[in-house]
């Protein structure tokens, strides 16, 4: 292995790197010693649980079952402090002074187990109920979910660049779009002026382009400051009712008083209907209708656009005005 | 606002090793000489070796005659962020990121708590900063998230002659007695994910090389995941094999890297990551998980996984390790790549950056 030293300059003669050709000879070499037989079978899921039973249960919180059992482990309590010391005096009256507080210690340490016991039968308790909800709830079935990732093919909502420059025209600040697909209307509605950047939860979708990233809409939200942003354009169609109106909430929250926000939807019956059998079968959520956002936006004393922008494709373009600041 | 007479820095914990310190006296020499302003250091603490350079930041008088700026180092939660909010002076905030809390939840919930104050003070600074730089692109993006208005990227100033440690060459030859060693160089803390470097050096031990060493090298910032760490070395029967130095000098630095054979780094959240550079001076390969601004930093000068299971690092080690030629194109692209962070090249980003603040 030859080793230069520091500060050498680069040889003109160096082999180009091809980053990618190099990674998909590791992976075909990852997946050749995965399958030899040269390791046990779970070896690598082995060193991952070696490690947890190290870490505090809230290092491993991904994994509620590991979570539980961690606070279990944890519920045991070693009262016997190691009286180990390089000097012979010093470890004897470690011990006894252990000695003389084993009693008091151990009654506490009882008490402390007995609650952390406690918790973690409550938990398993939760964790039961919680696995029960999500079976009945198939946008919250894990196994919904995987499946549905794995064989739907990603759908963006069909939304006009025009669309987008119509509503905020004239507007300077920044403007979030939520769902932005592949950014097709971000990227018109930049090029027409205006300071817009997109998320997009689904990373199908998402190619190499600027101001565009792969997020989750409420998660990125929440990270917005009040006020932040002049306008913000909703159009992520497959969510529960729930997550349009706290998506809603949110938005209205980080675009500043006086902002616009723009709803792109379509009549989810119809949007049912247009989807292939497999999709209908196992999409999760659906589009709210115009008349809904428009309750919605309402209700929360926007004010809504007269005027709808609809397109050929059957998008709607619901335009309210957050209201001034008192 | 007229011309700048003055930007001194506000730099919460003043330290004369780390790279903000050092990025701090960098902007010190280069706002003085090459623009020609007074600039000072202010600071809540500061280690004794630079405390001669610096004074306690209650001490800078505040001066409304719009000719005095502040550039702010937002690296950590700091009562510096609620001082700037009553201040006059034009403020630029140089952002060098906070680790999110979620990292320290559930190992140091103090440090989950400073670091949760830290990032609730960007967004207050955004409304009162005229400017705000990042160390890379990914810190910048954090920022315009955070409504700030006019940002730009100013890397880490790093002057690489600070990377020509004195080697310990006696360390170093004992060093490289033994089989293939692997690097890390950094605080020990979650999002560093040490122990994900133990996993996979683990797996590397038992595909490929039973002789291989390990090094963590850097400080402790986290005991409860020090101790866990330990622990996971002893379990797996690594304590011959894997070294936990703690804080080393700049001497043993300089052995470690002229020792090592490749640099690890599988972290899950860095800002910048000076040690990959420091790894590229000293021509020592790099494999790196590709996370926040790290693929920034590496370039092309390195070898970034999107995978880092166990065995997926070890084979990519092995990799790194066994090809000659792989090896030398990756010291060269390295090298290349480190010529990007030359002090010429990002001082000349600085003064770009601070010229229309000074200008007004």
């Amino acid at each position: 292995m030859g080793r230069r030293r520091p500060g050498d300059t680069v040889s003109p003669m160096a082999t180009e790197l091809d980053h990618d050709r190099l990674l998909a000879e590791i992976d075909t070499e990852v997946r050749r010693r995965r399958t030899s037989g040269e390791l046990p079978a779970d070896f690598e899921r082995d060193l991952q649980l070696t490690f947890a039973r190290f870490a505090p249960p809230a290092a491993v919180a991904d994994d509620l079952d590991a979570l539980i059992d961690g606070i279990e482990r944890s519920s045991f309590i070693d009262v016997d402090a190691s009286v180990e010391s390089a000097h012979p005096i010093v470890a004897k009256a470690k011990l006894v002074v252990r000695k003389a507080m084993a009693f008091q210690m151990r009654h506490v340490a009882a008490q402390m187990g007995g609650l952390g016991h406690a918790l973690a039968m409550a938990l398993r308790g939760l964790a039961d109920r919680i696995e029960r909800i999500e079976r009945a709830v198939p946008g919250l079935d894990p196994t919904v979910i995987e499946l549905a990732t794995a064989i739907r093919n990603p759908v963006q909502a069909a939304v006009p660049a025009e669309m987008v420059t119509l509503v905020f025209d004239g507007v300077d600040g920044r403007i979030a779009h939520l769902g932005a697909g592949d950014g097709s209307a971000m990227t018109g509605a930049r090029a027409a002026g205006l300071d817009v950047y997109g998320i997009e939860p689904d990373p199908r979708l998402v190619d190499d382009v600027d101001e565009l990233r792969v997020g989750g809409l409420l998660d990125h939200l929440t990270g917005v400051p009040v006020d932040a942003l002049d306008g913000i354009v909703l159009s992520a169609h497959e969510l529960s009712l729930g997550d349009h109106v706290r998506l809603l909430d949110d938005a209205l929250r980080a675009v500043r008083p006086g902002g616009r926000l723009l709803v792109v939807t379509v009549d989810p019956d119809e949007w049912r209907a247009g989807l292939g059998p497999v999709d209908r079968d196992l999409v999760v959520g659906a589009p709210l209708s115009p008349l809904t956002w428009k309750l919605l936006l309402e209700r929360r004393g926007c004010v809504v656009d007269d005027h709808q922008v609809v397109t050929k494709s059957g998008e709607h373009g619901v335009a309210a005005r957050l209201p001034e600041a008192p | 606002m007229s011309r700048l007479d003055a930007l001194h820095q506000w730099v919460p914990s003043f330290a004369s090793r780390d790279a903000i310190g050092g990025h701090a006296r960098q902007i010190q020499k280069v706002v003085r000489e090459r623009m020609g302003l007074q600039s000072e250091i202010y600071v809540v603490d500061a280690q004794p070796a630079v405390r001669s350079i610096s004074s306690s930041y209650k001490k800078h008088r505040a001066d409304d005659s719009g000719r005095s700026g502040i550039v702010y180092h937002l690296s950590v939660g700091s009562e510096m962020a609620g001082a700037l909010a009553d201040r006059p002076e034009p403020l630029v905030v140089d952002y060098h990121n906070i680790t999110p809390a979620r990292f320290f939840d559930a190992w140091e919930p103090s440090a989950a708590y400073s670091v949760s104050l830290g990032r609730r003070q960007i967004p207050q600074l955004a409304r009162r900063s005229t400017a705000a730089m990042a160390d890379s692109a990914y810190n910048e993006d954090e920022l315009v998230q955070a409504g700030y208005g006019s940002t730009g990227v100013v890397p880490i100033l790093l002057d690489t002659a600070t990377f020509d440690h004195e080697v310990d060459e006696a360390m170093a030859e004992r060093l490289r007695q033994g089989g293939p060693l692997w690097l890390f160089v950094g605080r020990v803390t979650p999002n560093k994910a040490q122990h994900e470097i133990v996993l996979a050096f683990a797996a590397y031990r038992r595909l490929v090389d039973p002789m291989a060493r390990l090094a963590i090298v850097g400080g402790v910032s986290s005991h409860a995941y020090d101790t866990a760490l330990r622990k996971l070395v002893a379990e797996l029967g690594l304590g011959d094999a894997v070294d936990l130095t703690g804080s080393v000098s700049d001497a043993e630095l300089g052995a470690w890297y002229a020792a090592a054979d490749v640099l690890v780094c599988l972290s899950d959240h860095e800002g910048f990551c000076v040690p990959l550079l420091e790894a590229m001076w000293n021509g020592v390969p790099i494999v790196a998980f590709a996370t926040t601004a790290v693929p920034e930093t590496l370039g092309d000068g390195g070898l970034l996984l999107h995978d880092k299971s166990p065995v997926h690092v070890a084979v990519a080690v092995d990799r790194v390790l066994r090809d000659d030629a792989l090896r030398t194109a990756m010291i060269d692209a390295g090298r290349a790549r480190i010529a990007d962070f030359a002090l010429e090249r990002t001082t000349e980003q600085l003064v770009e950056f601070l010229t229309p603040v000074v200008e007004g």
